[in-house]
């Protein structure tokens, strides 16, 4: 088990990876983008991205905006 | 036709989706606008519960291009992730670059603004920055593969208009061959108007519409301002004079003595 932080909100989790994180949270077929300690991470690398403790995720969607 | 970046586009209004009293209006009020591009953001959601999901499908059916922004951003690396995100969640490489530099007025920090321009411009996108009326950061900005810049007519959401024309009109008389379009400040469409006749190639507001009593018809407003000072640019405006002259021709006039 490991402590993440996700869109600020404290999270414990089995996933030990970006993808595993990612379906457990039910959202792999949504529409959003990520971010993984302020760095963006590409669909494609959702598989190699190992998490740790301490990650901060940035898991976001469209809004409007000006 | 109006060559903005790649696209080619009829409307020179550019228009934001945010601060409407619903979706449906935002709707009708873009409509209303003849606006082709439109300005977009991403936030912190929940897409599990579909957040984001209702707006994402309306932008879609409207057919219109995205242009998302990097709003909030106050450092090179958030603004540079935040437009990486931009480019895999709405598929566009043009990126509206807003690096907040003043709490108080929203002043976009023109060093980080140009650091990061450099850094996106290197990566492939179409940085269309939110910048101040400066000339010098306006120049590196272009030095820095800026092909449009967007000077603020004044802070964001003041509807104050234009409050330094004679720093636009420079950045209008430098920068020639530079797509120039007013972002933020802009209130009434006179406002508007104003950065059009002056050469401005494009405006680009949001709380003017939204925040209006009738979103709708003051998106047609802004609309028809915008043509107005298109069409007045391109036809030479007259210039000032101090002194009064008769527009009625004086010869003939009745009871005239000499």
């Amino acid at each position: 088990m490991i402590e993440l932080v996700v869109n600020g909100q404290k999270l414990h989790t089995q996933a030990e990876t970006l993808i595993a994180l990612l379906k457990e949270q039910g959202v792999i077929d949504k529409k959003y983008a990520v971010a993984v300690n302020e760095s963006f991470v590409a669909r494609a690398q959702y598989h190699d991205c190992q998490l740790s403790s301490g990650d901060r995720i940035e898991l976001v969607t469209p809004m409007q905006g000006g | 036709m109006w060559q903005l970046a790649d696209k080619q586009i009829e409307s020179r209004f550019l228009i934001g989706t945010a601060l409407y009293p619903s979706p449906e209006i935002m709707c009708q009020a873009i409509k209303a606008s003849g606006s082709q591009v439109v300005t977009v953001s991403l936030r912190r959601q929940n897409p599990a519960q579909g957040d984001g999901a209702d707006f994402w499908s309306l932008i879609q059916s409207m057919n219109v291009h995205l242009l998302p922004n990097t709003a909030g951003c106050h450092s090179v690396k958030e603004a540079v992730t935040t437009a990486q995100m931009a480019r895999e969640l709405f598929d566009t490489r043009w990126i509206k670059l807003e690096v907040i530099g003043d709490e108080y007025n929203l002043q976009p920090d023109p060093f980080a603004l140009l650091e990061a321009t450099k850094e996106l411009v290197s990566q492939g996108f179409e940085v269309f920055p939110y910048c101040t009326d400066d000339l010098v950061l306006c120049e590196k900005l272009v030095e820095a593969g800026c092909q449009i810049l967007m000077p603020w007519g004044a802070p964001i959401g003041t509807g104050r208009g234009l409050i330094n024309p004679y720093a636009l009109r420079t950045l209008r008389e430098r920068l020639k061959g530079i797509q120039l379009i007013v972002d933020a400040g802009i209130g009434a469409p006179s406002h508007a108007a104003e950065a059009m006749q002056m050469g401005f190639d494009g405006v680009l507001l949001n709380t003017a519409v939204a925040q209006a009593n009738d979103p709708i018809n003051m998106a047609k407003a802004f609309k028809y301002a915008l043509q107005a000072g298109r069409l007045a640019y391109h036809a030479g405006i007259m210039p000032e004079r101090d002194l009064a002259q008769p527009s009625t021709p004086t010869v003939g006039t009745p009871f005239w003595h000499q």
